[in-house]
């Protein structure tokens, strides 16, 4: 009889309690979208590269080492020479080694020069591969792989042509409009920053910069390397950075990656913290709203209390209103949020290439619903507990004569 | 056993002070009585008919109601002793708006803990009993007019067939044929074991009633409460 009386006096007033449940669905929505996306980030992010033991570059931070190689923001201090690539690879520990040459672009996406190993070898995620949407990877010099995004946003598919550009300027003054490339294969999206590449081999790039066809290439920007045996990685890595015959640097990407997340963890913080802003002004609202018709339901509370409800009956009640009340702007909340995302994950897609997932029923999204839940209820503990011991007095005293 | 019994009670509000207090050396009410207990406004008809629904305790005295002193008994206990066997009814009904007439009907007995069996059975044959059309069994009780909320709250009132039926200034917003309609619905459909108190200013009311009863006759003390 409870529910029944909350879920009719909660319609009774639906228009102010509509305005409250609006407010907590936005406070919920921000909430679980942020986290929702945080988690989407960090994964991406994490799972930028997976199976590559490390990552080896000219001397520099490792941050800059692990950004110009991987996400190419920002260039190398220098290159790294073909003799010290060829001594890496010839090491024992080393299974195989993925050679990455950058400076190009072609219309402000980068282009990168590497070998047919890149595909082999590079995965992302999960130790997910890399796949193909159409076509194939480059058999020749004159060929190019487009990443995902890039296809998306240029409209290429296998067969086009293009130039490249010096440089990696959105416009460039200097085209390689000598060496045009056709499109040999575009891959399937991968929410990495490889869906914003443009793949060539390095004989390719190479011939660009005006060496003869065929010829050995004299440096790369940076190495990726898979080892026979992880336990080898330290002693490869010590190997790698007091390497005497250049100075070279080698990071484990993972351990990067999670570093650099780290360092990035105040824009998560910030985003966090504006949803609990957003979320504790909502229950603030809640509890003023529920004061406020506390005070004017007093008869409605005496009435249930001179019939017989004892106060724990007037506190099961508006603890019941507030469930309803949580419990409706949560299922908007995740209406919203769903539907926010599907909105969202082609734009997202389209700009940073992070492939947005949809919501999805697991452990802990049920988990931040049911604290959500949880803090509703724990909030609304004193308007209720103010209405179970006064209703009655309160009533009594206003009709007292 | 009687149905009402009051002994040496002192009260006052705790804003009020202690000369001002309601004063009730000895009163008793049979049970079956049909009572009139009148007096003018202010003077402490309503403070005593909380005290004898267990709403407020008095400061000093006892109050045995159907034999069971009621101060002895627990919040909850008290709680549960009203709904099982006080029935009221109120100048402003008190119904919930939102509550089908049914509805606010049932809620007196599901307080009460009745048995659920026959209990819609209950409920339709009071209402007819009542003169309620069957039509507004299931209106919210906000959209009834005055006479027909009269109805429903003498109906919940006597839902769960209380012992005590204590009736405050009911037809005080009432003009006189309206308020002789209320009374003779209200006692035709009473059981014959049903102790009634009504209470009014308006002592014109008392010939329908087996006994009346100034308020001023029980107390000793009376400086306007």
């Amino acid at each position: 009889m409870l529910w029944r009386i909350a879920r009719l006096s909660l319609w009774h007033r639906r228009i102010t309690i509509s305005l409250i449940v609006l407010a907590l669905t936005l406070a919920f929505a921000v909430l679980l979208a942020v986290e929702h996306i945080r988690h989407e980030v960090r994964d991406t992010f994490t799972g930028t590269v997976s199976g590559v033991d490390l990552i080896v570059g000219a001397r520099t931070g490792s941050s800059n080492l692990l950004l110009y190689s991987l996400f190419g923001i920002g260039s190398p201090t220098r290159n790294i020479s073909w003799t010290s690539v060829e001594t890496i690879t010839q090491q024992p520990a080393v299974d195989w080694v993925v050679p990455l040459s950058m400076g190009d672009s072609h219309r402000g996406f980068r282009v990168l020069a590497t070998t047919d190993a890149f595909f082999a070898h590079f995965h992302y995620g999960q130790q997910r591969p890399l796949l193909w949407r159409q076509g194939q990877g480059f058999a020749t010099s004159r060929e190019v792989v487009v990443g995902a995004a890039v296809a998306q946003q240029l409209g290429y598919i296998p067969g086009d042509s293009l130039v490249l550009a010096h440089g990696q300027g959105r416009t460039s003054f200097s085209l390689h409009s000598d060496h045009p490339f056709k499109v040999s294969g575009v891959l399937a999206p991968t929410g990495t920053p490889v869906d914003q590449t443009l793949l060539i081999n390095l004989d390719a790039m190479d011939q660009i910069h005006g060496h003869s066809p065929g010829a050995q290439p004299q440096a790369v920007s940076a190495l990726l390397v898979g080892l026979n045996n992880r336990i080898q990685t330290f002693a490869l890595q010590r190997y790698i950075n007091e390497f005497d015959q250049e100075a070279l640097l080698a990071i484990l990407p993972g351990v990067e990656l999670s570093l650099l997340w780290e360092n990035l963890r105040w824009i998560e913080t910030s985003l966090r913290s504006i949803a609990a802003l957003v979320l504790l002004s909502s229950m603030l609202g809640m509890i003023t709203l529920l004061l406020v018709s506390i005070q004017q339901r007093q008869e409605e509370l005496g009435t249930l209390r001179s019939l017989g409800a004892g106060p724990w009956s007037v506190f099961a009640l508006i603890e019941i209103e507030v469930l309803l009340i949580t419990g409706s702007a949560l299922l908007l909340a995740l209406l919203i949020t769903q539907l926010g995302l599907l909105a969202a994950s082609q734009w997202l897609a389209h700009i940073t290439g992070i492939q947005l997932t949809p919501l999805s029923i697991d452990i802990r999204l049920l988990g931040w619903l049911g604290l959500l839940l949880l803090i509703s209820l724990m909030v609304a503990v004193i308007p209720a507990w103010l209405a179970s011991r006064r209703s009655l007095l309160q009533q009594l005293h206003s009709e007292r004569h | 056993m009687l149905a009402i019994e009051l002994q040496d009670i002192v009260f006052h509000y705790p804003s009020s002070p202690p000369e001002h207090a309601l004063c009730i050396p000895h009163w008793q009410v049979p049970p079956g009585q049909r009572l009139f207990l009148h007096g003018r406004s202010g003077s402490g008809k309503t403070t005593l008919l909380r005290l004898l629904t267990g709403m407020m305790s008095p400061q000093q005295g006892q109050i045995r109601l159907l034999g069971e002193n009621i101060q002895s008994l627990s919040p909850p206990q008290r709680d549960t002793f009203r709904a099982q066997h006080i029935g009221q009814i109120s100048q402003q009904f008190y119904l919930l708006p939102y509550l089908s007439v049914a509805d606010n009907i049932r809620l007196a007995a599901v307080l009460a803990k009745k048995p659920s069996a026959f209990l819609d059975d209950r409920i339709y044959q009071l209402l007819e009993q009542l003169d309620m059309p069957p039509a507004l069994f299931h209106q919210p009780a906000g959209r009834l007019s005055q006479g027909q909320q009269q109805r429903v709250a003498i109906a919940r009132a006597l839902i769960n067939r209380p012992a005590l039926l204590f009736a405050d200034e009911p037809t005080s917003a009432l003009d006189e044929a309206s308020t002789a309609a209320f009374i003779r619905l209200l006692l035709q459909n009473l059981a014959t074991d049903t102790t009634l108190i009504m209470i009014s200013h308006d002592h014109r009311q008392a010939s329908w009633f087996d006994q009346s009863v100034a308020l001023q006759d029980l107390t000793s003390v009376r400086k306007g409460l």
